[in-house]
Parts: structure tokens; C-alpha cells; sequence
């Protein structure tokens, strides 16, 4: 599991076999929030990717300094720092991209796909690997947004980055640019990438059981059986063991 | 004992670093953002009284009946009228609305600056069918311009803001 994978496979992990949105299922709040227009995630897709690299390789570059206790909060401050500055640039250059993307900009500090890469990879790799992986993700993050928003704002709106198409905006279904909708949308997305990997994107848990928010009630954990992989979700038979 | 120490001088001293770079950020960024800010409000009042020249932010301090409601007040520098910002609340709260009144009292166009109304309902107060209504009108506007149907609470809170620019205009205006 923790073997040496080649500097490509990490970069193109996050394209496929490990989205971030389809299949890890993180960072769906701004998922929903803004792919109701695909200008709007593909600016989300690049401010988050921005912040997901520089935060992965100043996180893998201290992380023989920040001590375990503390490093939650020290994750928190570095990636609020980033993301502060991001939206400083946006707001005096890229003024109707800030606005459109509005609260969700500063929501990118709480965005779990960032800390959760902060914890599950860059804290435990080399600087080169914990760009190649942010890269990959922060890809695959924003090409889930835009197969998401390409779909609610065409289907939905009518509209394609705010331009109308003549024959479609007649007979949009309005219901795809809101919550439900998108969660619709997104519900097939997700079908159709599990379809895509044959069932194979990853399933084992690839951090310890001292993060895993499961780790209370998992028998198999108080069972303490660390050979046997975890699949992530606890064990409810006591004889898997 | 030492652990203890070593996070808390790990933790401080990222903060501090932060805080520097963001200091750096903003000491180049905030003055592009705030001609940006002046650019945006110059390009606003000029849509809003086509054909004026230039504007000049009013010092609301020194008044003190204007409705509580109205944010910013923008002055044409050649006597055309006057761009006024009224915040107020419709269904939700941050409904920000400009109106342009030019010197004869008439309304020349009003404009939502920002709102968080549902966009089917009372966003639907935004559009050029809603807002070409009060063209041309004066202060008693009231009875001549029709609410949105469905959305009478945004439509109540537009009228109520257009009203409060009158109110403000006399003030202004010495009228």
C-alpha cells in the first residue's frame, strides 16, 4: 500500500481512480454550491487547486517540524493564509470571478479535499510528490466541476458560461439548477465514475485508525486485527476478524 | 514538558509568518481593490444618470433625518441629481438597491446592486420589466407601479426603499 508509485500515477490518481468529488467524496458543499455555472467552477476548480499545491508543499516541507499534537491547527492556519491571499488577488484583479464565486471562496479553507490530502499524503511525502498529488486532485476537482455545471447549467438554464443556446433554453428543466437537481446530477456522475473503474477506485482506507472517524465503534479495531486492510467503514460481524 | 514548547513555538511562529505574507498581499492588492471599488460605484451612478459628467460621494454624517436604510448618497457634480444606495430587506436580508433621481425629482433608473432573494421570485424584481416601471416617476409613485406577482415581500421592500430615496432626496435637495 505505502510502496513507491511512479511520480505519474500520483499525478493521474486524482484524475480518475481517486477523485476527489466522485470518488472520496470530498469538498461536496462547493461542489453543489457553484457548478449551477461553468464559469464560476472553473474558477473554483483553479482558486482551490492554487491553494491545494501551495498548502500540500508547505505542509510535506514542515512536516518534520510541525509536532502531531498541534498540527491540525497549524494545517488550518497555513491553508486559511493561502486561501486569504487568494481572495485578496481575486477581489483587486479577477473582480466578477470573486464575486460570482461570493462565501464559497472563503469556504475553500474548510474544504476537506485540502486538509484531507494535508493529512492522508502530504504529511507523510517529499515536496515533488505532495505537488504531484495536489496537481492531480486539484485536476480532478475541477474536471468534476465542469462535467457537473456543464451538465446543470446546459440542461438547467439553458446556458452555456452565461451565453443562451437558441433550441435548449425553451425546454430547460429548471430543477436541475437547484439543490435537488445537483444532488441528482451528482448522484449520476458518481455512478457513472464507479462504473468507469469497474468498481476499482479506491475502496481501503489508506490513513491509520488513529484519524479514521470510525475508530470508536469498529470491532475491527477493538478486535485489533492490523494485518487484515480496513475497508473504511466499520465492521459490524465480529467473525471477519 | 519540552513537546509542549516546541508546539507552541511551531504554531506561533506560523501564524506570525502568515500574518507577514498577508500583510505583503494586502499592502499591494488594497490599493487595486479600492479603485476598483470607486471604479465600480463611478460606472454604477453613470448608468443610473446617463449623460452626467462625474460624482462626488455626499457626507451623509452631518444629515440627520435620512431613513436608516440608505448607505451611500452620490452627487453629480454638474447639479444633473443625485445616486442613491438603500439597503434593506426583502425576503432575506442584504437587498441593496441604487436609484438615480435626477434634479427635477424624477426617478432616471433604479438598479439591484446585490440581493439574496430567490432569483425565480424576488430576484424577478431585477429585471428590466420590474425596474422600468419607476422611469420617470416622482415621489408618489406608490399607486403606478405593480409588485411582482408572488413576490409581494421583495416587491414591498422595493417600494419602500424607493420611497426612503425621496425621502433622502428632500433632505439633500433642500426641497
Amino acid at each position: 500500500m505505502s510502496d513507491k508509485k511512479s511520480k505519474l500515477s500520483v499525478l493521474i490518481n486524482g484524475i480518475i481512480r481517486e477523485n476527489p468529488v466522485l470518488v472520496l467524496v470530498l469538498g461536496t458543499c462547493p461542489t453543489l454550491a457553484v457548478t449551477t455555472s461553468v464559469t464560476a467552477a472553473i474558477g473554483m476548480g483553479i482558486a482551490a487547486t492554487v491553494v491545494l499545491i501551495c498548502s500540500n508543499m508547505v505542509i510535506s516541507a514542515l512536516r518534520n517540524i510541525i509536532p502531531d499534537k498541534v498540527r491540525i491547527p497549524c494545517y488550518i492556519v497555513l491553508i486559511a493564509g493561502f486561501v486569504t491571499i487568494v481572495q485578496l488577488v481575486m477581489q483587486a484583479y479577477l473582480y466578477s470571478l470573486y464575486k460570482m464565486l461570493g462565501v464559497y471562496l472563503s469556504l475553500i479553507v474548510v474544504n476537506c479535499i485540502i486538509l484531507g490530502r494535508a493529512e492522508m499524503f502530504a504529511r507523510n511525502n517529499t515536496v515533488g510528490a505532495s505537488f504531484l498529488d495536489a496537481l492531480g486532485m486539484g485536476i480532478g476537482f475541477t474536471l468534476a466541476l465542469i462535467a457537473m455545471s456543464s451538465i446543470r447549467e446546459i440542461l438547467g438554464a439553458g446556458t452555456i458560461c452565461g451565453i443562451a443556446i437558441p433550441f435548449i433554453k425553451n425546454y430547460s428543466v429548471g430543477i436541475l439548477t437547484m439543490a435537488p437537481g445537483g444532488f441528482f446530477v451528482f448522484g449520476c456522475l458518481i455512478a457513472l465514475v464507479n462504473k468507469l473503474t469497474k468498481g476499482k477506485g479506491v475502496k481501503r482506507k489508506e490513513f491509520s485508525c488513529d484519524v479514521c472517524p470510525s475508530a470508536a465503534f469498529c470491532k475491527k479495531k477493538a478486535f485489533g486485527n492490523p494485518d487484515k486492510a480496513c475497508t473504511g467503514t466499520p465492521e459490524n460481524n465480529s467473525s471477519e476478524n | 514538558m519540552k513537546d509542549s514548547v516546541k508546539s507552541v513555538v511551531v504554531i506561533t511562529s506560523i501564524c506570525l509568518i502568515i500574518a507577514a505574507l498577508l500583510g505583503v498581499t494586502n499592502y499591494f492588492t488594497a490599493p487595486d481593490i479600492e479603485k476598483g471599488e470607486k471604479q465600480r460605484a463611478a460606472d454604477l451612478c453613470m448608468q443610473l444618470l446617463p449623460g452626467a459628467s462625474d460624482f462626488v460621494e455626499f457626507q451623509t454624517d452631518a444629515l440627520y433625518n435620512l431613513p436608516e436604510t440608505i448607505t451611500a448618497i452620490y452627487q453629480e457634480t454638474h447639479g444633473a441629481g443625485y445616486v442613491f444606495q438603500i439597503t434593506t430587506k426583502g425576503y432575506e436580508p442584504g437587498l441593496v438597491i441604487m436609484c438615480g433621481i435626477s434634479s427635477d425629482g424624477k426617478i432616471v433608473q433604479t438598479k439591484t446592486l446585490s440581493s439574496s432573494e430567490t432569483k425565480t421570485i424576488g430576484g424577478k424584481t431585477e429585471s428590466e420589466a420590474y425596474t422600468s416601471q419607476y422611469v420617470g416617476l416622482d415621489a408618489d409613485f406608490a399607486d403606478k407601479v405593480d409588485a411582482v406577482s408572488g413576490a409581494t415581500i421583495t416587491s414591498t421592500a422595493y417600494e419602500k426603499a424607493i420611497a426612503d430615496a425621496f425621502v433622502a432626496f428632500k433632505v439633500v435637495s433642500g426641497n
